[in-house]
C-alpha cells in the first residue's frame, strides 16, 4: 500500500511563476476596472451633486423673483429695484405694512467672478455666498417685456422705467468642478435655465 | 484522481476578489441614482402641483363676476353666510374632484382681506404627498364694467341693425356727437352675449354691416362673448336706490332726464314710447319695451327689459352702454340714426355719483406662493 504522501505532487517553478503571471494580469486588469468604477462613480456624484445644487438654487429664486412686486396691502409696487445681467434685485411687501424693509422683502442675486460664487442678500444685509464653485460668467439674467422681446441690460443697471417693462426674467446658471480624474483635463458642469414670470408686474 | 480534483481553484478566486472589489461600487453607483431619480422625481411632483394650484387659481379669478362686493363669494357653495361652508370658494359647477386627473386635485379658499379685497388661497396635492399652495389678492376694478356697448342678456337674441345705425366698444367721451378718447383706456366689444352658442348666429346676422359699423375689440363686426352680467340685481338696486326717480309708463315727447354734471337714476315702470327729444344723464331704466321715433341723447346706463325698438325715424345716440335684459319681448331693432359707444368715462361719472350701483370688474392685485 502506497502512503498518502507520495501522491501529493509538489508545485515546480514554472508553474508558479506562470500562476503568478497569470493573477498578475487578472489584478491589472480588476484594477482598471476598479479604478474606472471609481472614477465614473466620483464624476457621477458630482455631477449629481452640482445638478442638485444648481436646480435647487434655481427653484428658490425663481420662487422669489416670482413674488416679486407683491403687496399684501393689494398696492402697487415695482418688483424690480435692480437689473444687470449678473444682478437683480427684488422687492415685495410681504406683511402689507407699506414698506419692503421687513425680512424677506429685499432680495438681491449678484454674481462675484472673482470668488466664482452665486450670492444672495436678504433686506439689505451683506450678501452671503448661495451658491459656490459658479463657472466664469456663469450666472447671466436675460429681461423681456410682455410681449417677449429682451429688454437689454447693461452692467450698469437699467433704468427705472426699462424695470416697469420687465414681465420675464430668463436665468442662466451653470457650475464647474474639477475632474476627479487626472487624466481628464475637461472640467465637470451642470448648466439649467429657467423663465420667470413675474406674477406682480 | 477525477478532474475535479484537479482544479485548484484559481479563477474562482479571482473572480471571487473582483467581485468584492466591483460589487460595492456597483451598489454605491446604484444607491447615488436612486437618490438623483428620487429628488427628481419629487422636483417633478413639486413642479407640478405647484401649475394645478395655479390651475385653481386661474379657474377661481375666471369665476368672479363683475359685481359690487365679494359677499356672495365669501358665503361658500351654499351662498348662505353662517354655514360649514363658508369661505369655500364656490365654483359654478361645483369644485372639481380632480385636475387634471387624480391624484391631482385643487381646493380654493375665499379669505377677505381688508375691507375690499379678498384673498383667493389655492392648495394643490399631487403625487408623494407634494403640496403647494398659491395665493392671490383680488379687489374690484375702479372703472366700472360694462361686457360690451350693446350687451344683450336675452335668450334668443335677434339683432336687426339699420345702415345707419352704429355700434362701438372703442372707448369715446362723454360728449354729443361722442368723439373717441385721445387715450382710450380699453376697447370692448360692439355687441356681446353671455351665451358663447349665440355669438355665431349674432355675427352671422351682422355679416352684412358696412366695415367699421360694429366696430371695436376683436374682428370685424366686433361681437364677443361675456360673462353673464347679474342685471336682475342691478335693477333691484336702481329701484331700491333712494334717488331713484320713477316716470310713468308710456309715451313722452320732450324731457330731459338728468345732465352730465347731475345724472339721474330714472326708471320707466312699464313700456316707454319717444316720440320727441329725450335727453339725459346717469341710469335709464325701463321696465318694458323701449320704443323710439323721435330722438334720444342719453350719457351713461341705458337698461331695457324688453324689446328695443328704434324705428327708421329715430335718432338715438347712447354714450355709455345699452343693457338688454332677458324677456319675453327679445327684439332688438336698431334703425333710424345713431350710434351706441362705449364711453368708460361716462360710466366713471355716473359711478362716481351713484357708487356701489354699477358692476366692476376684479383685478388681480398680487400674487404669492407659501413655501
Amino acid at each position: 500500500m502506497k502512503r498518502r504522501g507520495a501522491y501529493q505532487r509538489g508545485v515546480s517553478l514554472v508553474e508558479l511563476l506562470v500562476s503568478t503571471v497569470f493573477v498578475s494580469i487578472l489584478m491589472a486588469i480588476s484594477y482598471t476596472f476598479a479604478r474606472a468604477a471609481l472614477m465614473t462613480s466620483r464624476v457621477q456624484a458630482i455631477k449629481s451633486d452640482a445638478q442638485e445644487a444648481t436646480v435647487m438654487a434655481l427653484d428658490i429664486m425663481a420662487h422669489e423673483l416670482r413674488m416679486a412686486g407683491f403687496s399684501a396691502a393689494g398696492a402697487s409696487l415695482p418688483p424690480l429695484r435692480t437689473a444687470a445681467p449678473d444682478r437683480v434685485d427684488v422687492a415685495c411687501d410681504l406683511n402689507g405694512d407699506g414698506d419692503t424693509a421687513d425680512s424677506n422683502e429685499r432680495i438681491a442675486y449678484s454674481y462675484d467672478d472673482a470668488t466664482h460664487e452665486l450670492k444672495r442678500a436678504t433686506g439689505g444685509a451683506s450678501p452671503q455666498p448661495f451658491i459656490r464653485n459658479v463657472a466664469s460668467m456663469g450666472f447671466h439674467l436675460s429681461y423681456f417685456d410682455a410681449a417677449g422681446s429682451e429688454i437689454p441690460a447693461d452692467a450698469t443697471g437699467m433704468a427705472a422705467a426699462q424695470m416697469g417693462r420687465v414681465h420675464r426674467i430668463d436665468v442662466a446658471l451653470q457650475v464647474e468642478f474639477t475632474n476627479p480624474d487626472p487624466n481628464v483635463a475637461a472640467s465637470l458642469r451642470s448648466a439649467v435655465t429657467s423663465s420667470i414670470c413675474l406674477r406682480n408686474q | 484522481m477525477s478532474a475535479l480534483r484537479n482544479q485548484h481553484g484559481t479563477a474562482l478566486v479571482a473572480a471571487l476578489g473582483i467581485a468584492m472589489i466591483l460589487l460595492p461600487l456597483g451598489a454605491l453607483v446604484t444607491l447615488q441614482c436612486r437618490t438623483d431619480l428620487s429628488i427628481q422625481h419629487n422636483l417633478r411632483s413639486d413642479i407640478e402641483s405647484f401649475y394645478v394650484a395655479e390651475a385653481g387659481l386661474a379657474h377661481a379669478v375666471a369665476e368672479i363676476p363683475p359685481g359690487q362686493s365679494f359677499d356672495q363669494l365669501l358665503a361658500g357653495p351654499d351662498r348662505i353666510k353662517g354655514t360649514a361652508d363658508d369661505g369655500v370658494f364656490p365654483f359654478t359647477e361645483g369644485a372639481p374632484t380632480a385636475f387634471p386627473s387624480p391624484p391631482y386635485r385643487y381646493d380654493v379658499q375665499a379669505v377677505p382681506q381688508g375691507a375690499s379685497m379678498l384673498n383667493i388661497i389655492s392648495r394643490a396635492s399631487g403625487v408623494n404627498g407634494s403640496a403647494k399652495v398659491v395665493e392671490t389678492l383680488v379687489m374690484r376694478s375702479p372703472l366700472p364694467f360694462t361686457p360690451a356697448a350693446l350687451y344683450a342678456e336675452t335668450a334668443n337674441t335677434s339683432l336687426s341693425l339699420g345702415g345707419s345705425f352704429q355700434l362701438s366698444g372703442i372707448d369715446h367721451q362723454a360728449v354729443f356727437p361722442p368723439v373717441v378718447q385721445p387715450q382710450p383706456r380699453a376697447e370692448l366689444p360692439a355687441v356681446s352675449t353671455p351665451r358663447s352658442e349665440a355669438e355665431p348666429a349674432l355675427r352671422e346676422q351682422l355679416s352684412s354691416a358696412a366695415p367699421g359699423q360694429i366696430a371695436g375689440a376683436g374682428d370685424d363686426p366686433s361681437v364677443g362673448t361675456a360673462q353673464r352680467l347679474d342685471l336682475d340685481t342691478y335693477m333691484k338696486s336702481v329701484s331700491n336706490a333712494p334717488a331713484a326717480i320713477v316716470h310713468a309708463a308710456g309715451a313722452i315727447n320732450d324731457a330731459t332726464w338728468g345732465t352730465t354734471g347731475a345724472p339721474q337714476l330714472s326708471i320707466v315702470a312699464g313700456d316707454l314710447q319717444v316720440s320727441g327729444r329725450l335727453t339725459g344723464s346717469g341710469v335709464l331704466m325701463v321696465s318694458g319695451a323701449l320704443q323710439v321715433t323721435g330722438t334720444i341723447e342719453f350719457a351713461g346706463v341705458l337698461l331695457a327689459q324688453g324689446a328695443v325698438l328704434l324705428e327708421p325715424s329715430s335718432s338715438v345716440t347712447v354714450v355709455g352702454t345699452l343693457w338688454q335684459a332677458a324677456s319675453q319681448d327679445e327684439r332688438l331693432e336698431l334703425r333710424g340714426s345713431g350710434i351706441i359707444a362705449y364711453s368708460s368715462s361716462a360710466l366713471a361719472d355716473l359711478d362716481h355719483v351713484f357708487p356701489g350701483l354699477l358692476p366692476h370688474a376684479v383685478v388681480v392685485a398680487g400674487w404669492r406662493e407659501d413655501l
